[in-house]
């Protein structure tokens, strides 16, 4: 079974202690709530190519021809 | 001189990407991975600008002051299309050293 | 508080001057889904968020958005720099010019001055992030809209970097959202009524324990009710009760 993928966001203000795991997408959703799938760290583009892409990020890139 | 431009685009492009993991560590503060990479940007970035104030004055006020001149109220501002090359003598050289200044006509 | 760089987030270098997108610009320097109006919305919000990832996007967004403001004005000042006005009345820039000369006035692509009532900033950090995310989406569709009528690709490259910043944007509120969901799921103390399997073991804790019913199920039909087993007694609804 895949490993479900997490971010953990601690409470409080430090990276230890309290923890609230936070899935990429909630394993049992509630109704009237929206969810916006949590992103994982990846691969970035280089400084220059995420500046002319604008985002550093290849999965939030969002190609749109007019 | 054009290494005023290409050097300004090195520090925008860091710039850039330390702001995009700015926002991405704002919602995953404990991403080890990308708190390495933001690390070594600022790293960078911090080289890039030290360089650039040196030899073509300040991006952030508190770099703003020479000796004789506050060079922070200097053109070019970011909306200004004028060239570095076309500053000529007056304020803009004011405050840099000998060899960075634009050479005067008269 | 904020500190100046003394330079453009994209650089911005804008050759042949063009009024007439100079006037339809405008709207993402003061209108409705534009920079300074996301910039106000956000930087507002920020004081009532609950929680510390919440107030550190909304900041950084923020002043992200106040960067952009910046660019559209550099963008608006470069298309009619040096333009004289019988040029700028032919392309369809004399009303603003008649009022504000070249000057960058913050309004919309119609004139209509900037005005706060293009923002919402409660204490409802849901109702503040899903009005974030829908500014997004806004601003994002209207870049769309300039990009599709514009053609000098000085102008088209800063407004598909801005483009493409929004949808980050959108990425990122949607995180923060999920953010206070988390803590208010983990905040919430309700009970569901116990399934059949515990129920003899749970009858104590059910007399101990405040039954609060969970504010998501309106009318929660208890499973094992459906049998007819005899089980806990969930508190009277009313038939009116909604949820919301």
């Amino acid at each position: 079974m895949e490993k479900l993928q997490i971010t953990t966001v601690y409470t409080g203000n430090s990276c230890t202690g309290d923890a609230m795991v936070i899935p990429v997408m909630p394993v049992s959703p509630e109704y009237a709530t929206a969810y916006i799938r949590y992103q994982i760290y990846g691969k970035t583009f280089t400084p220059e190519e995420g500046l002319k892409q604008g985002t550093i990020f290849p999965e939030l890139r969002d190609y749109w021809v007019n | 001189m054009d290494g005023r431009n290409e050097l300004l685009e090195q520090i925008r492009a860091v710039d850039f990407a330390l702001i995009d993991l700015n926002l991405f560590l704002d919602t995953h503060p404990s991403c080890e991975n990308a708190l390495k990479d933001f690390k070594m940007l600022a790293e960078t970035r911090e080289r890039l600008y030290k360089q650039f104030t040196e030899r073509y004055g300040p991006l952030r006020m508190v770099n703003g002051a020479t000796d004789d001149c506050w060079l922070w109220v200097n053109d070019p501002w970011p909306w200004d299309t004028m060239r570095w090359e076309e500053l000529k003598g007056g304020m803009a050289n004011v405050g840099l050293r000998q060899e960075n200044r634009v050479p005067d006509q008269y | 508080m904020w500190v100046y760089d003394k330079k453009t987030e994209y650089p911005i270098n804008i050759k042949r001057p063009d009024p007439r997108m100079a006037k339809l610009i405008l709207t993402q320097y003061g209108g409705p889904n534009g920079e300074l109006a996301a910039s106000l919305r956000y930087l507002s919000q920020r004081y009532a968020m609950p929680n510390k990832e919440s107030k550190a996007i909304l900041t950084d967004i923020g002043t992200e958005e106040l960067a952009h403001f910046e660019m559209v004005g550099t963008m608006v000042t470069q298309l009619v720099k040096d333009v004289p006005p019988q040029e700028l009345e032919r392309m369809g820039f004399g009303p603003v010019y008649a009022i504000h000369g070249k000057g960058v006035y913050p309004s919309d692509s119609n004139g209509v001055p900037f005005t706060a009532a293009y923002i919402e900033s409660m204490s409802d950090p849901i109702a503040n992030l899903n009005e974030d995310l829908a500014a997004e989406q806004k601003a994002r569709a209207t870049y769309e809209f300039l990009i599709n009528m514009a053609d000098d690709p000085d102008v088209i490259d800063p407004l598909r970097f801005l483009r493409e910043r929004e949808i980050v944007h959108y990425q990122r509120f949607g995180e923060a959202l999920r953010i206070v969901y988390e803590a208010m799921r983990r905040k919430k103390m309700y009970y569901k009524p116990s399934n059949v399997m515990g129920l003899a073991e749970n009858k104590d804790m059910h007399d101990k324990i405040n039954i609060m019913p969970n504010p998501m199920e309106p009318n929660p039909v208890s499973p094992i009710n459906i049998h007819n087993i005899p089980g806990p007694i969930l508190p009277e609804r009313k038939q009116d009760d909604k949820k919301k």
